[in-house]
């Protein structure tokens, strides 16, 4: 009685889930249906058509055809290589460092934990400038090095690292103590895999921050073949005047854009629901 | 006697040698800690502590990165301070923040309670509240501003005339109580979905032993996420709370792109103000300025915040 | 095998020879969408003509954005060699322009005095050297709905025909087509706090936004009378009493009246097409004025020391001088008087012809950095009064002024003391 009850209640529950899902995604949807019409057909129409009735990918054409100078195919590998290193090497640097602020004991950790969260609270764009004019110093103008570094420096990742890396029992690590294993080899071998989740967030975000960032690829870039996807893409955002001037072009501007992310969060997700239950035995 | 004597150089020596091997041992573990901070630390102080520092030194000179540069002492300090444009932006960002703070927080946890059970299809579920974080703000923002357009054929307007709730189309950003209704609507819509990730990754970590023993003490749902979900979430809400915070605070772009500030000014935000006095003028000393006065605000309401979610979630078993 | 890689190297030398030669000039433009493809097309046919310059196109559509990269570069030597910049984004910029003389100009076939003084006008320094080449004007016109003048009775061609209509022939015209207006629009669908068209008026009644010193606004008293003249159209129905989208309205038919620039022009033709009327802006105040601006070409003086860079960018800056007329295709008026009167513009782009005569009393936002902070001032006041209802006129353009002149002395405290 109670089981069929409970089987229903949760029918209910999950249709209400997809309807809600269903609801969230149609804006996308709607993008995406726009994306296939031509753009002065899609401000005028009426009423609104959710499957076009003249369907065209002219503006996916558009935005394959060799322009002058700057090819949106050279910036997706552009994009891809900067984003893909940016976010290895950020895991690289940050991981070490969220250990070091969560589980090790040193002198003046608290010290620089606070400093790492206050520095977060400083409006992104004021260090534009003057990283602007290290990256010049160091002569990394026009480099995929200008667009790596600076964000290697970032505390957000350490921050999050550290806040997962508290959870961590502390069982496990005396535990890891006593049969002597080194602090290098408990980081790989226990901390990493306890912290995927965590990981493969920070690790999406970091490669999104990357993948859509203009202003910053914009001021140190000059070779046009060194050019990231958003650069490429500016050229087919909205006209002057009208935000919706050309709107079919740049929702299709937008799905080239994001396919790639999508992709590799779909490939990916299994990290982060791989459930963790090693080493909770230990808790009363 | 001499025995005595004995043990007592005995234990002088022994206690010098363990004094020797505990600092050694201090030693060890400091520089082995600071091996693991360092790659990110020299990182840190070349590109965000020197330009921060250098940042500061500006904000007392008058700097455009063109004209010459011109110490001015505390003026661009006192020309902000003066400014009603900045108090009046520092308004409507902070209850922009009061508002959307908790809802996103509050929908993301939602989302990821359900999402952290077993249903069909729910990785498909899953991507459908998280597709929206992907789209950088140009196609999404452009998007919104055409759905809740003004005209008939604007969708929400269709809809809602077509459905009788609204007698004819209106203008959803003409009044700043609407268009701060569809300027919060449209954050959570867009930025949920990292929060929903956090917080099933966190949830996956609770291990299921913990509500078996709560279940078998008799605990119902809510005890249970009151008393095991929430503190095993403790350090990522923690952290998910100062990221909301700069989030809210780094408004910006929903404001440009639906409103422009209107109507009358209500909608400008501190980052418009920073754009508009720091950015569009090239004035950039103002705009370190400007960062500084952001920088406090910002701080002491993520203190004020993380008070508030330290005192109502209990600390974890995880501590 | 080896024969292939023998002649694989040499063509490889052969390439890395031709481009080692080749001069790359960056040429950045605000030209986002369909502007930008019409600007693509002119690069591509000047690459093809000249093998040893090659023009790469980067857009930066927005304002700040723009003036970011250009500030960047300057002090690192990394700016673009050649510039499509709007006019009112120069002002912060002008001591960084390669300046030129008339006489150095008619050296590369380009006669400045072509150019319609109205123009030129703050581009000249006081020693007649010129900061940058206009090239195009965009300009307000007025874009109407055929079908729904021929609906409420109206001559479909009386805009058209009879020149810039006044004052009476607009709110005549107005009334009739209010009522086959669907309820909830209204014929002149235009948002009414939108700021250039409260300078297009402001203009248009006399008004200006700063003294010519730039010390002090002097809006104050036009502002108010253009306040209470669009107040009245919109208790008349003709004008919103919101904020709304101008364009999908228009497009959809429901508005029948836009003033807006001249960039809608091609994609309204292609959208309405016999239905789509087009003519001067309406004379509505009591002085023969239009809203307008100019894309100027500019050469970041650091970016041209090298005489051979200098060379390569004077010639595609004569290319687009040379053709022009393919840019107005996309939708921009002439700033020369050559092409604005002549038989080639009216046979090739009738429509850019007609809308270029308003071109001799066009008018431009003065050269003062801060003017874009200056209009998002006013605009609020703007809106307390005919958005909100919450101020009079005379009150909303006081406060508007006050708040203006604070603007205007803090940029002045700066320079003072340089």
């Amino acid at each position: 009685m109670t089981l069929t009850k409970r089987k229903i209640l949760n029918l209910i529950l999950s249709i209400v889930l997809w309807v809600f899902a269903a609801v969230w995604f149609v804006p996308i949807f709607w993008m995406f249906t726009t994306s296939l019409k031509q753009s002065t057909l899609a401000t005028s129409e009426y009423p609104p058509q959710w499957i076009p009735k003249n369907p065209t990918l002219d503006n996916y054409r558009m935005i394959f055809a060799p322009a002058s100078g700057i090819s949106v195919l050279q910036g997706i590998k552009n994009s891809l290589l900067v984003a893909g290193a940016s976010t290895f090497l950020g895991l690289v640097v940050a991981i070490p460092a969220a250990y070091a602020l969560s589980r090790l004991r040193f002198k003046g950790r608290n010290a620089i934990l606070w400093m790492y969260i206050a520095i977060l609270a400083f409006p992104g764009i004021i260090f534009l400038i003057p990283q602007y004019f290290i990256i010049h110093r160091l002569g990394l103008m026009d480099t995929f090095w200008a667009l790596i570094l600076p964000g290697l420096g970032g505390t957000f990742g350490v921050f999050l690292l550290r806040q997962y890396m508290l959870g961590i029992p502390r069982e496990l690590e005396d535990a890891a103590w006593i049969d002597g294993c080194s602090r290098l080899r408990f980081l790989l071998t226990i901390v990493i895999p306890y912290i995927k989740p965590a990981i493969f967030v920070l690790a999406l975000m970091s490669f999104l921050g990357s993948w859509n960032s203009f202003l910053w690829p914009l001021l140190v870039l000059t070779s046009p073949n060194k050019y990231t996807l958003p650069i490429a893409l500016v050229r087919f955002s909205a006209g002057w005047g009208d935000p919706y001037r050309g709107i079919g072009t740049l929702m299709a501007g937008a799905f080239v854009s994001v396919a790639p992310t999508i992709l590799l969060f779909l490939i990916f997700h299994k990290y982060l629901l791989q459930g963790i239950y090693i080493g909770t035995v230990g808790k009363e | 006697m001499k025995s005595q004597q004995e043990v007592l150089r005995v234990s002088v020596e022994t206690e010098r040698e363990l004094k020797l091997l505990r600092i050694k041992r201090i030693l060890r573990r400091e520089v082995g800690a600071w091996g693991f901070l360092l790659p990110h630390f020299f990182f840190f102080i070349l590109f965000i502590a020197i330009p921060l520092i250098y940042g500061l030194t500006m904000s007392f000179y008058n700097w455009t990165l063109i004209g010459e540069t011109r110490y001015v002492g505390l003026e661009n300090y006192s020309r902000v301070w003066s400014d009603s444009r900045f108090w009046m932006a520092v308004k409507n960002t902070v209850i922009f923040a009061i508002i959307s703070i908790p809802l996103v927080m509050g929908v993301a946890l939602a989302y990821a309670l359900l999402l952290s059970k077993k249903w069909y299809g729910r990785l498909w579920l899953m991507t459908a509240f998280v597709a929206p974080t992907f789209f950088s703000s140009v196609g999404v923002l452009t998007s919104w501003r055409w759905i809740l357009g003004s005209h008939r054929a604007g969708l929400m307007n269709y809809y809602l005339t077509r459905l009788g709730i609204l007698k004819e189309p209106i203008s959803w950003f003409a009044t700043s109580t609407r268009a701060w209704a569809c300027i919060i609507g449209v954050t959570v819509w867009w930025i949920v979905g990292f929060s929903i990730l956090l917080y099933i990754g966190a949830l996956q970590r609770i291990p299921p032993e913990q509500y078996e023993a709560a279940r078998i003490d008799g605990a119902g749902r809510w005890a249970q996420f009151w008393y095991i979900t929430l503190p095993w979430m403790r350090n990522v809400l923690f952290f998910d709370v100062i990221r909301q915070v700069l989030l809210a605070f780094g408004l910006f772009d929903q404001v440009y792109f639906f409103t422009g500030g209107g109507p009358a000014g209500r909608t400008r935000t501190m980052v418009y103000y920073l754009y508009m006095v720091g950015f569009e003028r090239q004035q950039l000393g103002r705009a370190a300025a400007i960062s500084w006065y952001m920088f406090m605000i910002i701080f002491g309401f993520a203190l004020i915040n993380l008070f508030v979610l330290l005192k109502t979630v209990r600390a974890g078993a995880e501590g | 095998m080896k024969r292939f890689l023998v002649f694989f190297a040499l063509m490889l030398s052969l390439t890395i020879g031709v481009f080692a030669q080749k001069i790359q000039i960056t040429f950045m433009t605000p030209l986002g969408g369909a502007d930008g493809a019409y600007m693509d097309q002119i690069i591509q046919r000047f690459n093809k003509e000249h093998p040893n310059i090659e023009v790469t196109h980067l857009v930066v559509v927005s304002s700040l954005e723009y003036k970011q990269k250009l500030a960047t570069g300057i002090t690192t030597k990394t700016a673009p060699q050649v510039l499509f910049i709007r006019k009112h984004d120069m002002p912060l910029f002008m001591e960084q322009f390669r300046t030129f003389t008339k006489d150095e100009l008619k050296k590369y076939g380009i006669d400045i005095d072509d150019v319609y003084p109205s123009v030129l006008a703050g581009l000249v320094d006081d020693k007649g050297r010129y900061y940058g080449i206009p090239l195009d004007v965009w300009i307000f016109y007025m874009a109407y709905n055929k079908a729904n003048f021929k609906k409420a009775g109206l001559d479909p061609d009386l805009p058209a025909k009879a020149g810039p209509l006044n004052r009476e022939q607009f709110l005549k015209v107005l009334e009739a087509l209010r009522k086959i207006t669907p309820a909830g629009t209204a014929p002149w669908c235009e948002n009414p706090s939108w700021d250039w068209i409260f300078v297009h008026l402001l203009w248009q009644f006399g008004g200006d936004l700063l003294t010519p010193d730039f010390k002090k606004p002097a809006f104050e008293k036009a502002g108010v009378e253009v306040l209470k003249f669009l107040m009245d159209l919109q208790e008349k129905g003709y004008l919103p009493k919101a904020g709304i989208d101008p364009g999908p309205v228009f497009e959809s038919g429901d508005g029948s009246i836009l003033i807006t620039g001249i960039w809608t022009i091609n994609p309204w033709l292609e959208l309405f097409k016999e239905n789509f009327g087009y003519a001067p802006a309406p004379l509505l105040g009591n002085t023969k004025a239009v809203f307008g601006g100019s894309h100027v070409i500019a050469l970041p003086k650091v970016m041209v020391e090298d005489p051979k860079v200098f060379e390569a960018a004077m010639t595609w800056v004569k290319y687009l001088w040379d053709h022009a007329l393919d840019w107005y295709a996309a939708g921009q008026t002439p700033a020369r008087k050559s092409i604005a009167e002549s038989k080639e513009l009216k046979e090739k782009l009738p429509h850019i012809y007609l809308v270029a005569q308003q071109v001799p009393y066009v008018k431009t936002f003065p050269m003062f950095p801060y003017v874009a902070e200056i209009l998002s001032e006013i605009v609020v006041y703007i809106e307390e009064v005919l958005i909100n209802r919450s101020m009079t006129p005379e009150q909303a353009m006081k406060e508007a002024a006050a708040a203006v002149q604070e603007i205007i002395d803090d940029y002045w405290a700066a320079q003072k003391k340089k």
